[in-house]
C-alpha cells in the first residue's frame, strides 16, 4: 500500500469540506425531517425506519462521489498518474478515502438515529454493519458511473448503475426482515460481505481502464 | 541506446489525417523539441510516447521501462489549496531546495495563499517546481514556456542544460524558436 498516496488522496478530500461534510449535514436532515412526516401517536414499525435509511443512505452516497473524478480529470491530476499506470491506484485510494470520510460517519450518523428512536441495540448494531459494508459497495459502483459519465454529466452514469444496487437493497430489506423476527443473519450478511468483497476487488480496476479511454 | 523508437507513426480522427509518417528515435541524454504549428499534432505526438493515445499506423518501441514525469497543458494543481499545500500532494517537501525555487520564480511570498488566486503565469510556474524536482530520467512537457516570464524561462533553460549532463532525456512541444541546442523534430511537413 503507497501510504503516500493514500495521505494525499485524504488530504485533498479534506480540504474540501465541503464534498464530506455535505453530504452527511443533507443525510441528516433528511433523517430529522422523516419522522416529523410519520403520526407521532401511530406505532411505526422499526422496517420502515431501516428501509428508509437504506434508501437515504444510496442517495446520499450518490451525492458524496459526485466529483470523485472530474476535479482531477479537469486538471489533469489524472493524466499524470495514467502516464506511469498508476490509475489503479489512485482509483483505489480515491474509492477508500470517500468510505472513510463518507460511507463510514453516514453509518455512524444512522446508527444514532436508529438508537434515538428506542430500537434494541441489538437491531442498530447490524444495521451499523450492513451500512458500513453496502456504503463501500454503493460508492463503487457511482464511482463507476461518474467515471462512465466523466464528459458527459453525472446523472447518465448513475441511472446506469443504480439498477445493479437495486440486488443489494433487497438483500439489506432481508436482514431487517430477519433481524427483527430473530432469524439466523448468518447468509445474508455472507452474502453481503462477498459482493462488498467481489465489488472493491473488480470495480476499480474496470474504472481505471474507463478513466484511461477518456485521457486518450 | 535508444529509450524510443517511433517508426512511420501516423494518427488520424474522423478521416483527417493529424499525424503523417513520422520516425525519430530518442537517447538519454537528449534534448529534444516537437515542433510544428498551431493544431499541426504536436501534443497528439506527446500523447503517443507517453502511451495515453495510440497510433493509427507506424510501430513505436519503448526500450526501456523508465517511470516518465510528464506535465501536460493542464497543471494538475488545486485551486482550493495554498501553494504550500499544492507542494505537498505532489510529494515535495518545503525544503531549502524548494523554497529557493519559490524565491527563483517569485512566488514566495504567495505560499500561503490558494492557487485559485493566482494568475494563469504564476500557476505555471508553480506546476513547473514538480518538473525542477523530478528525479526521472525521462520528462516530457507540452509547452513549457507558455505564460512564463523571462526570468522564469532562464530557470527552465538552466533545468534543460542540467538534463543533458546528467544524461536523462527531455522531450518538449514548442512552437517558439528557442536558442538552446537541442535536436528538433519538425511535424509540418
Amino acid at each position: 500500500m503507497n501510504r503516500n498516496l493514500l495521505f494525499i488522496e485524504g488530504f485533498k478530500l479534506f480540504k474540501r469540506s465541503r464534498a464530506w461534510i455535505g453530504p452527511v449535514l443533507v443525510f441528516l436532515l433528511i433523517i430529522i425531517s422523516f419522522p416529523l412526516t410519520l403520526d407521532v401517536n401511530s406505532d411505526n414499525p422499526p422496517q420502515i425506519y431501516l428501509s428508509f435509511i437504506w434508501i437515504s443512505t444510496l442517495l446520499v452516497t450518490m451525492l458524496g462521489t459526485e466529483l470523485i473524478f472530474s476535479e482531477d480529470f479537469e486538471d489533469g491530476t489524472l493524466e499524470q498518474y495514467a502516464v506511469n499506470d498508476r490509475l489503479i491506484e489512485i482509483v483505489f485510494y480515491k474509492i477508500l478515502v470517500h468510505w472513510v470520510l463518507i460511507g463510514i460517519p453516514l453509518a455512524f450518523v444512522a446508527f444514532l438515529f436508529i438508537l434515538s428512536l428506542n430500537i434494541s441495540i441489538y437491531i442498530s448494531s447490524i444495521a451499523l454493519l450492513c451500512l458500513v459494508i453496502s456504503n463501500l459497495i454503493f460508492i463503487n459502483f457511482f464511482s463507476l458511473g461518474n467515471a462512465l459519465s466523466l464528459k458527459k454529466g453525472s446523472i447518465l452514469g448513475l441511472l446506469i448503475t443504480i439498477p445493479f444496487l437495486i440486488p443489494v437493497l433487497i438483500v439489506l430489506g432481508k436482514i431487517t426482515t430477519s433481524t427483527l423476527f430473530g432469524l439466523s443473519l448468518v447468509g445474508y450478511l455472507s452474502l453481503l460481505v462477498g459482493v462488498m468483497i467481489l465489488v472493491a476487488s473488480f470495480i476499480p480496476f474496470i474504472i481505471s481502464f474507463i478513466l484511461r479511454t477518456h485521457l486518450e | 541506446m535508444h529509450f524510443l523508437e517511433a517508426q512511420n507513426i501516423s494518427y488520424k480522427i474522423n478521416d483527417r489525417n493529424i499525424l503523417r509518417s513520422i520516425t525519430f528515435d530518442i537517447g538519454f541524454g537528449e534534448l529534444v523539441k516537437i515542433s510544428g504549428r498551431n493544431g499541426s499534432g504536436k501534443t497528439t505526438l506527446l500523447k503517443i510516447i507517453i502511451g495515453l493515445t495510440k497510433q493509427t499506423k507506424g510501430s513505436l518501441k519503448r526500450n526501456s521501462k523508465e517511470k516518465i514525469c510528464f506535465l501536460g497543458h493542464k497543471s494538475g494543481l488545486k485551486n482550493y489549496l495554498t501553494v504550500r499545500e499544492n507542494l505537498l500532494i505532489q510529494g515535495l517537501k518545503i525544503d531549502s531546495l524548494n523554497l529557493g525555487l519559490l524565491e527563483k520564480l517569485n512566488l514566495k511570498r504567495h505560499i500561503d495563499n490558494s492557487v485559485g488566486t493566482l494568475s494563469f503565469g504564476q500557476q505555471k510556474k508553480l506546476s513547473l517546481i514538480r518538473i525542477l524536482n523530478a528525479k526521472e530520467r525521462i520528462i516530457i512537457l507540452d509547452e513549457p514556456f507558455v505564460g512564463l516570464d523571462e526570468e522564469s524561462k532562464n530557470v527552465l533553460r538552466e533545468f534543460m542544460n542540467s538534463i543533458k549532463k546528467e544524461n536523462r532525456s527531455l522531450i518538449f512541444t514548442s512552437h517558439i524558436d528557442l536558442e538552446d541546442s537541442y535536436r528538433e523534430i519538425k511535424i509540418d511537413e
